[in-house]
């Protein structure tokens, strides 16, 4: 029975889960992705080439994987409103719980696993863990996740902070050395550390058989884990789930207060308030004009810095437009006595202008980065074109989204 | 018409088929206080909601100074400030900044919004977090920055929500008095609330709804008349008229 409620609570996160990621594929993440992905597959070569043969390598990756395998995050699918209901149904939780822990496990295990491979090349050429010890690293390391989870899930039941202390540090020590071991190649002591991690999950688990679960503690780490998931995506779409941290950016929000007081720039100042402290509207607007620079300076050909110009300044103007949503939810813009066709006014005024800036920004990065003055003169008549054809380019975006 | 507000017999609700307010007629005038009495569910807010404009009536019109809103919005907005039931503020602004902006977006001339804005904020003790962020406010610091914003403004008509909900003692002292000088200087004000003692001391006249309809409406003792309960406090005919079986 609890069990079920486990897979409906899971299958409803996944479910909207899932709608967040096509939102986040269909937003310019993938193209992204490829990018990196082109740009590693052709510079992984030359970079193992560059690796020194150096043990350092070795405690590096030791470091990595002893992170990634002991920090084990739970996710333990609570809601608020369980703190009052579930409590006293807390015995009959049980299948309910270990569903959560085996599901934490998995996916840390998943990241585990991309990491492992991703890191492949280099673990086959420089560890104990090449050729056929490759599988066998991988599996202990997964195995060392999975009981991390368990151990930790077994901790979160003790009050005693001394006691919870003392099992945190040996359950970082004791698999923190075998995978030592392990990377030396020394397989009889990883085989002894692997005995001694199984013989401290059986204490722990012993010593908390008939311990209470501590819901806040369940609660802090569920909420905190799902804050960790949204905050991602919010770098790419609008989350309603989070409060949005406020930045105050003194110097830049001082720049907003520098329109003159009158009624016709209301809306200019609440454009003007949102893109420099709230969202990430600021920050992806900065984050476009480095990463269009770094492109540049990787990609020699000039026609394609050119098109890389112009396709950044473009995916400045498309991500620009949530800013047009920004008090959708918020009563007093419509309850002001200012007429409706201020507003849109108002946001193609700042938006636009905020396109001039990136536009001359891209522009100089061109100049510094190119080599090619012809270039750099076609990328200004770009941007010229650009900034001439955007209210109305606005106007058509608003007209479709009506149909 | 003398009246500053005119609720003239309107009908509306969220669903077309489903109104909750069922021909409401009651005005406000100016230069006094029409407090809005009902249970949860009669139709206070949604009242509120159409007098704002954030909802359109089914039937009948809403007239501030003899103009509806399709006339001339901008006009008739200009004339009146809200105090929601809970806070709505902008997440991104410092209190001073939203002072700024209702000036801005109000009309309210640079030199005269600085000085209005100083005193509110000694007023309500908040001069301190000038340059704060709402989400260090508590939930009164937060209802005291829209009150703030409402009394920056000086219009006509004050539509209030609920306005005493979180505030302390002296904060509510502090609005009463504020809303009796701005009445005296001919505003009219529109208070919806569940604290009756305050209501029956502090308001003019009174309209309770029931179920989406006015079942009684006038002075203290004119509703006392209507309900056949001379000399009975408002509490005493709010429980008779929740009773349902008081219909004007």
């Amino acid at each position: 029975m609890t069990g079920q409620w486990w897979n409906e609570r899971a299958g409803a996160f996944w479910g909207k889960a899932g709608r967040y990621l096509r939102l986040i594929g269909n937003s310019g993440f993938m193209f992204a992705l490829y990018i990196l992905l082109f740009a590693g597959a052709v510079f992984y070569p030359a970079f193992l080439d560059w690796l020194p043969q150096s043990p350092w390598v070795v405690v590096a990756l030791w470091l990595i994987f002893s992170v990634l395998t002991l920090r084990g995050p739970i996710r333990p699918f609570v809601q608020s409103g369980d703190l009052v209901f579930l409590l006293p149904l807390e015995k009959r939780m049980v299948p309910f719980f270990k569903k959560s822990i085996r599901y934490s496990a998995a996916l840390q295990g998943v990241e585990v696993l991309t990491v492992y491979i991703v890191l492949g090349p280099v673990i086959q050429e420089r560890t104990a863990a090449g050729g056929a010890g490759y599988i066998g690293m991988l599996l202990l390391l997964l195995v060392i996740t999975f009981l991390t989870t368990f151990i930790k899930w077994e901790e979160w039941k003790w009050h005693n902070h001394t006691h919870r202390y003392i099992s945190t540090a040996v359950r970082w020590v004791w698999p923190a050395l075998l995978m030592l071991a392990a990377w030396w190649g020394s397989i009889f002591l990883a085989g002894a550390g692997l005995l001694g991690l199984i013989g401290h999950w059986q204490l722990v688990k012993r010593r908390s058989a008939s311990m209470l679960l501590r819901w806040e503690v369940l609660l802090e780490a569920e909420n905190h884990q799902l804050a960790k998931f949204y905050r991602f995506v919010q770098s790419f779409a609008e989350v309603p789930h989070i409060e949005v941290k406020i930045k105050r950016r003194r110097w830049l929000a001082s720049l907003v207060d520098k329109f003159s007081h009158k009624q016709e720039n209301t809306y200019l100042y609440l454009y003007g308030k949102a893109f420099v402290r709230s969202g990430e509207y600021a920050g992806m607007f900065m984050r476009l004009l480095v990463v269009c620079g770094l492109i540049m300076y990787a990609f020699a050909p000039e026609w394609m810095r050119l098109g890389i110009g112009g396709l950044f300044l473009y995916m400045t103007a498309v991500q620009l437009q949530a800013l047009k949503s920004h008090y959708a939810t918020i009563d007093w813009p419509d309850l002001y006595p200012v007429p409706a066709k201020w507003k849109e006014q108002a946001f193609i005024t700042f938006t636009r202008a905020l396109l001039m800036v990136q536009g001359a920004g891209i522009v100089l990065l061109h100049a510094w980065i190119g080599q090619s003055l012809l270039v750099t003169a076609a990328l200004i008549l770009f941007v010229a074109l650009l900034l001439l054809y955007y209210p109305r380019w606005v106007t058509r975006r608003k007209q479709k989204e009506m149909v | 018409m003398t009246a500053l507000l005119t609720i003239d017999h309107i009908t509306g609700g969220y669903n077309i088929h489903k109104p909750v307010l069922h021909d409401l007629k009651f005005d406000v005038g100016p230069g006094e206080i029409v407090g809005l009495i009902g249970l949860n569910g009669a139709g206070k807010s949604t009242t509120i909601k159409h007098v704002l404009g954030l909802m359109e009536p089914v039937k009948g019109e809403i007239y501030i100074n003899d103009k509806t809103i399709h006339e001339d919005a901008e006009a008739y907005r200009k004339q009146l400030a809200y105090i929601p039931e809970s806070p709505i503020l902008y997440e991104e602004m410092t209190l001073w900044e939203h002072l700024r902006l209702t000036a801005m977006a109000y009309g309210v001339p640079e030199g005269v919004w600085e000085d209005r804005s100083e005193k509110l904020m000694e007023t309500y003790q908040m001069s301190r977090r000038k340059n704060w962020f709402p989400n260090h406010f508590s939930k009164g610091m937060r209802q005291k920055v829209m009150i703030m914003c409402a009394f920056l403004v000086e219009p006509k008509l004050y539509v209030v929500d609920e306005p005493f909900v979180g505030l302390d003692p002296v904060a509510i002292k502090s609005l009463l008095d504020m809303m009796v000088e701005m009445k005296e200087n001919g505003a009219g004000i529109l208070m919806s609330t569940h604290i009756l003692a305050t209501a029956e001391r502090y308001c003019d006249r009174f309209v309770l709804l029931h179920e989406g309809r006015v079942a009684l409406k006038g002075t203290m003792k004119e509703i006392q008349e209507q309900a056949g309960m001379p000399g009975a406090n408002l509490d005493d005919l709010y429980i008779e008229v929740t009773k349902g079986e008081i219909t004007s």
